[in-house]
């Protein structure tokens, strides 16, 4: 699956949980789940469950602490993909 | 995973809590009794209920409560026990898990935080500080000790349990004591209809108990999820057990 394909998913997925909607519609690799788009802490777990669901792939917790912005999450997913 | 010097931080507060929790507990009973004009509803039947509760089975007390006021915690230590169980018993006092930035203000609060039996937590704070907390927490269940947590991770901003955004703190800690035993406890003011700071003077208050056994079939933070999803299902349904009693207060 392509790196832009991947990135296209985790925002439709992380949509539902952000608080700041102006902040979602400029995001790129660097914007941070939490800060910037004002994601609950508590809501990255749902977020992280529904990379798993969607993509089919489990994320270790080590895995799942290191996601912090959007381009974590892709790289999560895709080294997760390729295994 | 905790240092050795970690863990003689936690046996130094534990054994000055004991120490200190008569003077302590006898200062924020007149605050709440005196002062404020609080009253346990039942007092001695709740009491009664938690100490059988507790001597009859085996491993640590995981107390979940619903969280309205910011003296919840202290109302249900006073509902829970006497300073003379706690001595006895010292175990039965809970390690309270207040938000750190809310005693963080001056050094009465610090102290009061320490001598409280708080392990102070950091919501949304940087993963490292807050995967040492869980630690900390675990470790001192592990060793026996009760813990009490709000699992909605802050005071209901409706009034009820809220089950859309609770954390899932709760489930973290259990997977990592699977000894413990849960105490699911609705706590509600006749008067309270929103939450606040302090309960309205003069107040009557409901502690309801209830012990549960929330397992999870999988692992990791699925695993997390469907602990804390059980427990705050189980506080939601104290909730309308307590409402269905109290229909005519609460309109």
């Amino acid at each position: 699956m392509e790196k832009t394909d991947i990135m296209n998913q985790v925002i439709r997925l992380v949509t539902p949980y952000v608080k700041n909607a102006v902040a979602l519609q400029q995001a790129g690799p660097e914007t941070r789940i939490l800060e910037d788009l004002g994601v609950n802490s508590a809501r990255l777990v749902d977020i992280i469950l529904d990379f798993e669901d969607t993509f089919k792939i489990a994320i270790d917790d080590q895995s799942a602490d290191s996601v912090r912005s959007l381009g974590d999450a892709v790289q999560v997913i895709q080294s997760k993909l390729a295994c | 995973m905790l240092t050795r010097y970690d863990r003689f931080e936690i046996s130094l507060q534990r054994w000055l809590v004991r120490s200190s929790t008569p003077a302590l507990y006898g200062i924020v009973w007149v605050w709440m009794r005196i002062n404020r004009g609080y009253s346990i509803r039942n007092l001695s039947q709740v009491r009664n209920a938690f100490r059988s509760w507790a001597a009859r089975g085996e491993g640590p007390i995981l107390i979940c409560s619903n969280h309205l006021t910011l003296v919840d915690s202290m109302l249900l230590i006073w509902a829970l026990g006497t300073p003379l169980s706690y001595l006895l018993s010292p175990d039965l006092y809970p390690w309270n898990l207040p938000e750190r930035r809310n005693f963080q203000k001056n050094l009465l609060l610090r102290a009061l935080c320490y001598f409280g039996k708080c392990i102070p937590v950091m919501r949304g704070g940087p993963r490292d500080k807050s995967l040492k907390t869980l630690e900390r927490i675990r470790y001192v269940l592990n060793s026996g000790d009760s813990v009490m947590i709000f699992p909605e991770g802050t005071r209901s901003r409706t009034g009820s349990v809220d089950t859309e955004n609770f954390s899932y703190a709760t489930g973290q800690i259990l997977q990592g004591a699977p000894k413990a035993r849960v105490l699911c406890v609705y706590i509600r003011g006749i008067r309270q209809k929103a939450y606040s700071d302090f309960p309205a003077r003069q107040e009557e208050i409901t502690v309801d108990l209830r012990p549960i056994r929330p397992r999870a079939r999988g692992t990791g933070l699925r695993a997390a999820k469907e602990i804390s999803t059980r427990v705050i299902r189980h506080l939601k349904a104290m909730e309308a057990a307590y409402d269905a009693r109290h229909a005519n207060n609460r309109q």
